[in-house]
């Protein structure tokens, strides 16, 4: 028992430093940026990136000082990853279609109806980590609804039926929402960081080039082999290119 | 049939009376022994002409003719006929060559040419001139009107091909890099003009090719580089053998000139650019240099607020239209203005290049009242003069008045006229000062064990729950009502015992039968049996109650029936014992069966 407190209080202090860590990371990578010394910001905040915890806040600033170091593929890159964790925050959709506008390849995705513009926003409006906790909340409601209608006092069954009822629905429509941003999320993107990265039909420098990308551009990531990943563009263009050339998202 | 067409034609012009002998030289310079070709044109018929006479040659000699040709054209509807006759004469030495008038007969008159004169130079054996790939017979020459120029002051480039040899139309190769100038092109007619120069003592045709003007844009020694150029030279032989024989290996008898390619390279050139002088420049010099003439006119002169009216600045003059800076204007504060629309003439056939530049500003006046457009004056550096000049405009004024607008507004209101704001420029957002919430790992929820285990809990509470409750809803039967039912007895004893003490025996008795009587509504409620002592066993067994509690609860009804209706008043001792079994009866019933030992 004695064993277990101790462990216990050590995860807790060993966590707190790792945040006390964290924030003091973030806060000599702001005093950076602020003088203009952009680089010394950006290796502050990849510290306390690496040291844990890292907020979406820590990840878009990374963003804004890859941004200043102009180095667009970097920044695109951390201002996806923080898009991920705040989909809503508009300093990050505004930078990032910033950062976009500076990078070469434009590449046209299939036209498709308006409609499924308004099912992505819908799917995109709340995060991964925010769905999780609605998903465990609709569960938790009705578990206490199930609870109340079996033991409550004196409460109207019928009512408390159709209430129970709907809590299971809310838990349906949340776990699926969960899954099918998950699915997104869980899907391999990456941004190019070279400033230019030849794309071949196979994982050979000797194979036929099939097109070239320049950094900042988004692709989807598939198989990996011997040091070659495979990626798809937008517009279902597909082929190999080195593996160092890629950053997943 | 074509005879009968020459007789109409020739009947025709005949009509017209036109009839004209010319003769004509291919060279008018040359030097000595080479041949000139002489064309003897009779116009206005084609046969029928005598054979033409001449009255003589001088410094010339006739070496082979006449080769005769006739042509018929009919151009817009009108017929033309001629007969030439031309002959090869090769000049003498150095000096004059001459031609006496020539003369033919035809149809009984006599028709006459001119007398034509032949500059004969002399030979010398020149060493090339001009530059590489070039010789003797063909080069190329560029002259600058000026080797020393101030900056943006105009150097005009000339470059022009020298041929003594028949040549085809000159190309240009490779132009010369022209680093530090700014460069305009005269206009080049689509003829070249050939002109008849001497060189070295030999004569040359020359043509103009391409003429540039050159404004400087920086300081210092600047090169002009070498400009290439390729033509393709008639080949000649420069045998000048007397052998009569020998013309006919003339090449000018030859079906085919044969063409050599070749490239010629005029000279680079150094200029030498001044910087322009300090002293005397103007304050608000901006770089011009040329001279210019400055305008402005504005297109209204009355006007609404918030109407647009053109203000147009114009630069007059010879210089690098182009590259002209704007003239400064301080325009009023309260109009609202445009960039301006920048206009370039630019005259590319004078000895200068020069034109015009205009700038076109809309503004939008804000406020009624009288708009002053301030005069502007523009300086320029004149290096003809070597000197700094300043071109002023003079004031202009619109009368404004207030517009439609704001006629119906009170005038204790102010009402501003709103405009768009523009942006100035687009940037990123700053970065964010507060860290805000931060994620534990950066594993999706979904990998992380605490998502499925808090996503599962409410799903084990409930069939746990659901599960339970079954149980608890047997035991209900036998522990619940129990317990219920003990406690509801032990008080009516405690009132039993109250009634004990108060020595109301009666109702000692009456509250004891009740909870005895409760037993056995124990078991009919529960079970649904009617009682008797038998019937009544088994279902006490049945209903999960202790089977030793059921005799002794018989007995103490009995005993209890036994007083209530032998009559009179129960004693104190039978009350207080009654109570005291009855209790440790209650409180055997109330606890649980697995408590107890073994049936007694």
């Amino acid at each position: 028992m004695k064993r277990i407190l101790v462990f216990l209080f050590l995860l807790g202090f060993g966590v707190s430093t790792a945040q006390a860590e964290t924030a003091s990371g973030f806060e000599d990578g702001l005093a950076a940026y602020r003088s203009g010394e952009w680089d010394k910001a950006a290796a502050a905040w990849e510290n306390a990136i690496r040291s844990g915890n890292a907020g979406g806040a820590l990840l878009y600033n990374l963003g804004n000082a890859y941004y200043r170091m102009q180095q667009t593929g970097r920044s695109i890159l951390w201002y996806e990853r923080a898009h991920r964790l705040l989909p809503r925050d508009p300093d990050v959709k505004g930078n990032l279609e910033l950062a976009r506008l500076a990078v070469i390849d434009r590449i046209e995705p299939p036209v498709r109806l308006i409609i499924w513009d308004w099912i992505d926003a819908v799917r995109d409006y709340l995060s991964l980590r925010e769905l999780a906790l609605l998903f465990h909340l609709t569960g938790a409601l009705a578990l206490v609804l199930l609870l109340l209608w079996r033991f409550g006092p004196g409460v109207a069954a019928r009512s408390m039926r159709s209430a129970l009822i709907g809590a299971l629905l809310l838990v349906a429509v949340a776990g699926s929402w969960y899954a099918w941003r998950a699915v997104l999320d869980g899907q391999a993107c990456g941004i190019l960081m070279d400033e230019q990265a030849n794309v071949f039909s196979a994982p050979d420098a000797v194979s036929t080039q099939v097109f070239t990308l320049h950094e900042g551009t988004k692709v989807r990531m598939g198989e990996r082999l011997a040091g070659w990943v495979n990626i798809r563009l937008a517009d279902g263009r597909q082929g190999w290119v080195l593996s160092h050339s890629v950053e997943r998202i | 049939m074509i005879a009968v067409l020459f007789v109409l034609f020739g009947f025709a012009a005949a009509a017209f009376g036109q009839y004209n002998l010319t003769a004509t030289v291919d060279r008018t310079v040359v030097a000595p022994g080479e041949s000139v070709s002489l064309t003897l044109t009779f116009s206005g018929a084609a046969s029928g002409i005598s054979d033409p006479v001449f009255s003589g040659f001088e410094n010339l000699q006739l070496v082979a003719g006449p080769y005769t040709s006739t042509n018929i054209s009919i151009v817009n509807g009108r017929s033309s006929m001629s007969a030439s006759y031309t002959y090869r004469l090769r000049a003498g030495q150095a000096g004059t060559g001459r031609i006496g008038s020539v003369k033919v007969r035809y149809k009984d008159q006599e028709y006459a040419s001119g007398e034509t004169v032949i500059r004969i130079g002399t030979t010398v054996a020149s060493a090339p001139v001009g530059g590489g790939g070039g010789s003797e017979d063909v080069f190329v020459r560029v002259f600058a009107d000026k080797t020393e120029a101030f900056l943006g002051e105009q150097i005009t480039l000339t470059y022009k091909i020298f041929f003594a040899v028949q040549i085809t139309s000159p190309e240009i190769m490779k132009l010369p890099r022209m680093a530090g100038f700014w460069v305009e092109d005269y206009k080049m007619p689509a003829q070249l003009a050939l002109a008849d120069e001497v060189v070295n003592g030999r004569a040359y045709k020359s043509a103009v090719f391409r003429k540039v003007g050159l404004f400087p844009t920086s300081t210092g020694e600047l090169e002009i580089e070498p400009l290439v150029i390729a033509t393709k030279i008639e080949q000649r032989s420069r045998r000048q053998s007397r052998d009569p024989f020998d013309i006919f290996n003339d090449p000018f008898f030859q079906l085919g000139r044969q063409l050599a390619p070749v490239e010629i390279s005029a000279p680079g050139i150094k200029l030498q650019i001044k910087p322009l002088p300090e002293a005397g420049r103007p304050a608000n010099f901006s770089g011009a240099v040329g001279s210019f003439k400055i305008m402005s006119a504005v297109d209204r002169t009355e006007c609404l607020t918030g109407d647009g009216i053109t203000f147009t600045v114009t630069l007059d003059g010879m210089g690098s239209i182009k590259t002209l800076p704007p003239p400064e204007i301080a325009f009023p504060p309260d109009v609202q203005r445009y960039d301006p629309e920048v206009t370039d003439n630019i005259q590319r056939n004078q000895r200068r290049i020069g034109g015009r530049k205009i700038f076109s500003y809309v503004i939008i006046p804000r406020a009624p009242g009288l708009l002053t457009l301030p005069e502007i004056s523009y300086s320029f550096f004149d290096p003809e003069r070597s000197g700094y000049a300043t071109a002023t405009t003079p004031k202009l004024t619109v009368e404004v008045k207030k517009g439609e607008g704001s006629a119906a507004m009170p005038s204790n209101i102010t009402v501003a006229s709103k405009q768009g704001v523009t942006s100035i420029a687009t940037d990123i957002a700053f970065v964010k000062s507060h860290p805000g919430r931060r994620i534990a790992s950066a594993d999706l929820p979904h990998q992380r064990p605490a998502f499925w285990i808090w996503a599962i809990l409410p799903w084990l509470g409930a069939v746990s729950t659901l599960a339970l409750e079954r149980r608890w809803e047997r035991r209900r039967d036998a522990r619940t009502d129990r317990r219920r039912m003990a406690k509801l007895a032990l008080r009516e004893i405690a009132h039993a015992e109250k009634a004990a003490r108060a020595n109301r025996t009666d109702e000692v008795i009456r509250r004891i039968a009740g909870v005895l009587d409760g037993f056995v509504d124990a078991v009919v409620t529960l079970t649904g049996a009617r009682p008797t002592a038998d019937e009544l066993r088994p279902h006490w067994e049945a209903g999960g109650f202790s089977p030793e509690l059921l005799p002794r609860i018989l007995d103490a009804q009995a005993e209890c029936d036994r007083i209530r209706f032998a009559g009179g008043k129960p004693t104190t001792e039978q009350a207080r014992r009654l109570i005291g079994t009855t209790a440790e009866i209650v409180r055997d019933f109330a606890r649980p069966p697995h408590a107890k030992g073994s049936a007694r």
